[in-house]
């Protein structure tokens, strides 16, 4: 199995990729939108884990996608891949926040992140991790459709609980009572397939 | 029950910050233990619809920023490519003359003196010959007063009359006399043989000066008023002699400027008639003296 850095797009890199970034460059706002859908996940995840807050990662996401377009132009295909790309905007957009908080920057090799940023992994892990994703995206389907939406949105996505009761128009409450609901739901689906142990 | 909630959102979020959450209670334990799993496991999953339509309209707006700016870099750069090639152009051709290169003919103030930018050269076409002076008649009365200058009239020259001594005398001017009739027979050595009179037309001079060391030949209108008309013909050929001439043209000039100080500021016509200088004062206007200078013609004296 020959495997190669993935990107936030789906895999390596791919004429329908590139061209879908050449597409965005023109201002196509339907490539631009599937550009920012794709990427968005793991380049929010990556700032939640940086700044430590939901919120926060929220809005430099966005920043850094303004950002990340605004300079499209100057993103080349035979350059990092646009996750990476994207990464390194981000922290140095955390650097500035920080400074400007009074806090010292942590210095960081983008690259030692560009994993979290494409999803790559080391060979070893890659099967183990296909298989439970594999057997997770089945477990999720079997759930209500709003306690599978709750952890899409609260745990894989990561959003806080204010944005969630947004996008399921619910109050913070009902999400905080949902999301227990479902990952009990889930946990029990997980015990009977043998994915997790009972502790007993 | 609502403690267990709050505790296990609380630690759902540091889970999401890439923390790991340190809770005491078992059921809370094991839900977090599914949440961590399904973190890590990083499903794709698509953001919601109102994250999704701000962050692309975010994206957009950079994008449209950058079409801006791009704009302006070109058209600040064909400016300055246009700012840099005019100058280069003036660089290499200079700058056009702003001066006209205009050639001054002004009239003389009415208090300087008349040597001062007073004149104007106009070059007429030769006049044909005329008959010279004849000088026989002018010489012939030996009663003539001993001045400098012989002072006559055209009228009285033309004349054949016996010289008396009761000849009516000549009416009185401000210039200097003519030599005494014993010079005549010099000057009229001193004249070149083809010496010719001009006559301004319709009108007769009152006084007729001829000086031989200036080569030159006054003839005065309207003596002692305001219309005196000085025209004073340069005998010798103005291509002739050009160091003469001018000789001749500062004995004029300061001759006029002698005079200043008894006359008001003159203003001075120059014409070349067949190839002799005339030049033409007074204090009638520089186009009234171009007028005049345009009736001159040759005249027998």
């Amino acid at each position: 199995m020959n495997l190669k850095a993935t990107d936030c797009l789906g895999g390596e890199w791919m004429p329908s990729e590139w061209e879908l970034i050449e597409k965005a460059k023109t201002g196509d706002k339907e490539a631009l939108g599937e550009l920012v859908a794709d990427c968005w996940q793991p380049l929010y995840r990556f700032i939640s884990y940086k700044t430590g807050s939901s919120e926060d990662a929220q809005d430099i996401a966005q920043e850094t996608f303004y950002r990340a377009f605004r300079s499209l132009s100057s993103y080349q295909r035979t350059e990092s891949l646009f996750s990476t790309w994207l990464g390194r905007i981000a922290m140095n957009l955390i650097t500035d926040i920080w400074r400007k908080k009074g806090r010292a920057p942590i210095i960081n090799d983008i690259n030692e992140h560009e994993s979290e940023l494409s999803g790559g992994e080391n060979p070893a892990d890659v099967v183990i991790h296909r298989e439970t994703q594999d057997t997770l995206v089945v477990l999720l389907s079997e759930l209500p459709e709003e306690q599978r939406r709750v952890i899409e949105l609260r745990i894989i996505a990561g959003l806080p609980v204010k944005e969630a009761a947004t996008a399921m128009n619910k109050s913070e409450a009902a999400i905080k009572m949902l999301q227990q609901r479902a990952l009990k739901s889930l946990r029990e689906k997980l015990l009977d397939r043998g994915v997790l142990e009972r502790n007993e | 029950m609502s403690k267990k909630i709050d505790e296990l959102s609380n630690s759902l979020d540091k889970i999401n910050a890439g923390q790991t959450p340190q809770v005491a209670d078992t059921e809370i334990d094991e839900l977090l233990e599914v949440a961590t799993l399904l973190h890590k496991a990083a499903l794709p999953v698509r953001p919601p619809e109102h994250i999704l339509s701000v962050t692309v309209q975010r994206a957009a707006d950079g994008l449209a920023a950058h079409k801006k700016s791009r704009h302006n870099a070109w058209l600040y750069s064909g400016v300055l490519g246009a700012a840099a090639a005019l100058l280069i152009f003036v660089g290499i051709n200079g700058f056009p003359s702003m001066q006209e290169v205009v050639p001054i003919v002004t009239p003389a103030p009415q208090n300087a003196p008349v040597s001062s930018n007073a004149s104007a050269r106009l070059d007429v076409n030769p006049i044909t010959p005329v008959v010279p002076l004849k000088e026989e008649k002018t010489a012939a009365p030996e009663s003539n007063t001993e001045s400098s200058n012989a002072v006559s009239t055209p009228s009285s020259n033309n004349a054949s009359k016996p010289a008396t001594p009761s000849a009516p005398a000549p009416a009185p001017s401000t210039l200097p006399r003519q030599a005494p009739a014993s010079t005549v027979q010099s000057m009229k050595a001193a004249l070149p043989p083809t010496a010719m009179a001009v006559r301004l037309a319709g009108r007769t001079p009152d006084s007729i000066i001829k000086d031989s060391s200036a080569g030159t030949i006054r003839q005065v209108f309207d003596s002692g008023t305001s219309r005196e008309l000085i025209i004073t013909q340069r005998i010798k050929p103005f291509a002739e002699n050009d160091a003469a001439a001018s000789s001749g043209q500062q004995v004029l000039r300061e001759t006029a400027k002698g005079k200043s100080e008894a006359l008001t500021s003159l203003n001075k016509v120059v014409v070349v008639i067949n190839g002799q200088e005339v030049t033409l004062e007074g204090r009638q206007t520089m186009a009234e003296l171009t007028e005049l200078s345009k009736t001159l013609s040759p005249a027998t004296m």
